[in-house]
């Protein structure tokens, strides 16, 4: 007799789960630690979303395997709540901060700050410590800024 | 009032995004040794051969990521 599992493709769900603010990570962190010690545990990933406080998003089997994981779990808020849809999770963690999207020689709008509106040239990114360093085009003499990541748009690549 | 920054626990690969204690030299994942401290998000892959997210962002060990890098 052959016991081939069947694998269901569509069985994943996208569980929201409550948690108290700015305990996201630790939550996080003890679900990893419960899932990793029972095999087959039906989480299969994790989703802490930039900027969005008290909440996290699992990927699970299913509705039971959460409420197994997070019975003695500390600052859980409730039971899991609501599902989300593949494409929502995907916006959410598909966001790329805009020095990551810059290399040396684009094109790029300083958007806030005393430079606000000038239009620049990326001369080097340091991902490491946030910082873009850039030549203004508009100014009547060669200018050189060092801004932080956010201060910047891309506006044309190279 | 200064504003105090929340200490951060890891930090990131900037190659693979993996995120790695503060006292690692070198990347798990890549072997890479330029790390940041600037990132927001986080997923964990507990199973990667089932996870959907982890097939659609690349990611093909279990282990944490950060979803942003740079704030």
């Amino acid at each position: 007799m052959s016991e081939e599992k069947s694998k269901s493709p569509g069985s994943v769900r996208y569980l929201v789960l409550r948690t108290t603010a700015n305990q996201e990570i630790n939550v996080a962190l003890m679900l990893e630690s419960v899932a990793k010690g029972i095999p087959n545990s039906g989480l299969y990933s994790i989703i802490v979303p930039p900027e969005i406080k008290g909440y996290i998003i699992l990927e699970a089997k299913g509705l039971h395997v959460v409420n197994r994981l997070i019975r003695d779990i500390k600052h859980v808020k409730g039971s899991a709540i609501g599902s989300l849809s593949e494409a929502e999770v995907e916006r959410l963690i598909k966001t790329v901060s805009p020095i990551e999207k810059v290399r040396p020689g684009d094109i790029v709008e300083i958007v806030s700050g005393p430079f606000k509106g000038l239009k620049a040239r990326v001369v080097s990114v340091d991902i490491q410590k946030n910082l873009v360093t850039v030549r203004m085009l508009e100014a009547s003499y060669s200018m050189e800024a060092t801004l932080p990541g956010d201060d910047i748009r891309p506006e044309k690549r190279k | 009032m200064a504003y105090r920054r929340k200490k951060a626990v890891f930090k990131a690969c900037t190659k693979c995004k993996a995120l790695v204690s503060l006292e690692a030299s070198k990347c798990p994942i890549c072997g890479n040794e330029s790390f940041t401290e600037n990132w927001s998000g986080m997923i964990i892959v507990v199973d990667p051969e089932k996870s959907k997210l982890a097939k659609s962002l690349g990611i093909t060990k279990p282990g944490k990521y950060a979803i942003r890098l740079g704030g």
